[in-house]
């Protein structure tokens, strides 16, 4: 498990006490924070992580509505266990390991037919992805459109789950090889084979615009 | 570990997410945020942080200080109506002790129809010096006042407190004017068996202003005289009987002598009572026919 280079404590008293929030306060000095008593300090770091862990659970297939009830499943189990956090691990391994929790716990009560940890539906030689560059084809689209946006949101999203869920836990949470393999309970070596077939398709459906 | 070809599907997909710039509903994130604040209004403070006490408590304070306020003025308003009380019965009693004539009991004790002695007396020259010494008996007295309460039980002394204080006041008023039977007490009796207690307690409840009377040996119906006008007086009825109930039981034969004077008046119901509780308290005491239910002899020895 990643640990902090230094004690979380600091920031933590120096947030009880008044000091402004910035972004240099680490995840995790802003939870110390908040298990302190600093309601400011939460507001932060929801802020930090609210896309990031939206579109998590959007890409992951859940529904708006049901991206909103994840969302606050999982915010509000942070809330309640702050003050357990361990300060050596990093606050996102620890949110997006109960993002997942949620994720699972809302497809196994819906009887999804897809899970995430089902090794079945992990197959790693799949076919390539067909993305639809629409007008992203098109020398004059310089920026990304909203439509050439979709179109490769759409590819994340028909990647296959366990590549897919490898790919958002790096693409939005920022973790690394071996957080990757803590939460989702996977081995090293798999959640490198992963995020290989994962980046391979989605670079061959980049290749679409270029 | 990653090169920029890497890492290019990953920033493609971060710009694309930005593009498209999904977020959760407000209800959602306001309904977080309100979580997480209630969260820490519920979690226990640490203990360098800010304490409730900083939080005002005036309407509590407010609250307790109404109902002291409420209480203290209940308290005086009792005081003040128990006040005249103390002083009517301190002007009265001593004029029924002085002005009530030798009584018949004295003479003969058997007279069982002797009328109840006058209750209301003129008193009118007696009446401010004995109200004055009252007062100043009241303000002194506190000393002797313990010792009347340990011989007689907290409850007895605080029902019969007035009437005390009247009776204290009356004595060497009556001493000094009437000189005669009617100021004198109940000498102690001869104890039954189980009455030493009782006995020790009768003159200790009389009080160091009766030793002097006790001393000299006056004759012991003459308490029933004092008692009968006390009984007279209106304002301290009630009281004055209870305080007499606590002397005569001291004493069997007194004791006695006053069921049989009940029985005479036709007050049977009182005369059981005080029967019942005669033996009770004496046992081994026999007695006379005429406090018996249906004795209404005259005499009872």
């Amino acid at each position: 498990m990643h640990v902090l280079p230094g004690s979380a404590r600091p920031a933590a008293h120096a947030a009880r006490e008044g000091a402004t929030l910035s972004d240099a306060q680490s995840d995790e000095a802003l939870l110390s924070a908040y298990a302190a008593g600093d309601a400011r300090a939460f507001a932060e770091l929801y802020e930090r992580h609210e896309r990031p862990v939206y579109r998590y659970f959007l890409r992951q297939g859940a529904a708006p509505a049901q991206a909103d009830d994840l969302m606050q499943d999982t915010w509000l189990a942070i809330v309640r266990h702050a003050a357990q956090f361990e300060p050596r691990a990093r606050f996102t391994t620890w949110l997006y390991t109960i993002a997942r929790s949620k994720l699972v716990d809302h497809w196994r009560g819906r009887d999804h037919a897809l899970s995430l940890d089902d090794a079945a539906n992990d197959p790693e030689g799949d076919s390539p992805i067909e993305i639809d560059a629409g007008d992203a084809q098109r020398p004059d689209v310089q920026a990304m459109s909203r439509e050439h946006a979709r179109a490769f949101v759409d590819a994340v999203e028909r990647l296959p789950p366990a590549q897919r869920e490898a790919f958002l836990l790096q693409a939005e949470g920022g973790l690394s090889l071996e957080e990757i393999a803590t939460v989702t309970n996977a081995g090293h070596e798999t959640v490198k084979s992963r995020l290989r077939y994962a980046m391979a398709k989605l670079r061959t459906a980049m290749e679409a615009w270029q | 570990m990653s090169t920029d070809r890497d890492d290019a599907p990953a920033r493609r997909y971060r710009e694309a997410s930005a593009a498209l710039d999904e977020q959760p509903s407000a209800t959602t994130r306001a309904a977080i945020l309100a979580a997480a604040a209630r969260q820490v209004e519920a979690r226990p403070k640490p203990a360098d942080a800010p304490r409730v006490a900083q939080r005002p408590r005036w309407p509590l304070a407010a609250a307790a200080a109404v109902l002291l306020s409420t209480l203290a003025v209940m308290m005086a308003n009792r005081t003040e109506e128990e006040q005249p009380a103390l002083t009517a019965s301190s002007e009265r009693a001593p004029a029924a002790v002085a002005i009530t004539p030798a009584p018949s009991v004295a003479a003969s004790p058997s007279s069982g129809s002797a009328e109840p002695p006058v209750a209301e007396a003129p008193v009118s020259t007696a009446k401010r010096p004995a109200t004055l010494a009252a007062r100043e008996e009241r303000s002194s007295s506190s000393a002797a006042r313990p010792e009347r309460r340990d011989a007689q039980g907290s409850d007895a002394a605080n029902s019969t407190a007035p009437v005390r204080v009247a009776e204290r006041v009356a004595e060497p008023a009556s001493a000094e004017s009437a000189q005669g039977p009617s100021a004198a007490l109940p000498a102690a009796p001869p104890a039954p068996p189980r009455a030493p207690a009782l006995a020790r307690s009768a003159p200790a409840a009389t009080g160091a202003v009766r030793a002097p009377d006790i001393a000299a040996g006056k004759p012991e119906a003459s308490s029933m005289e004092r008692a009968s006008a006390r009984e007279a007086t209106p304002a301290t009825q009630g009281v004055a009987r209870l305080d007499e109930a606590r002397q005569f039981e001291g004493s069997a034969p007194l004791w006695l002598e006053r069921i049989v004077k009940l029985r005479s008046e036709g007050r049977e119901a009182e005369a059981d009572a005080e029967l019942k509780r005669f033996r009770e308290r004496y046992p081994d005491v026999k007695v006379p026919p005429a406090a018996l239910p249906g004795g209404t002899g005259a005499g009872t020895r």
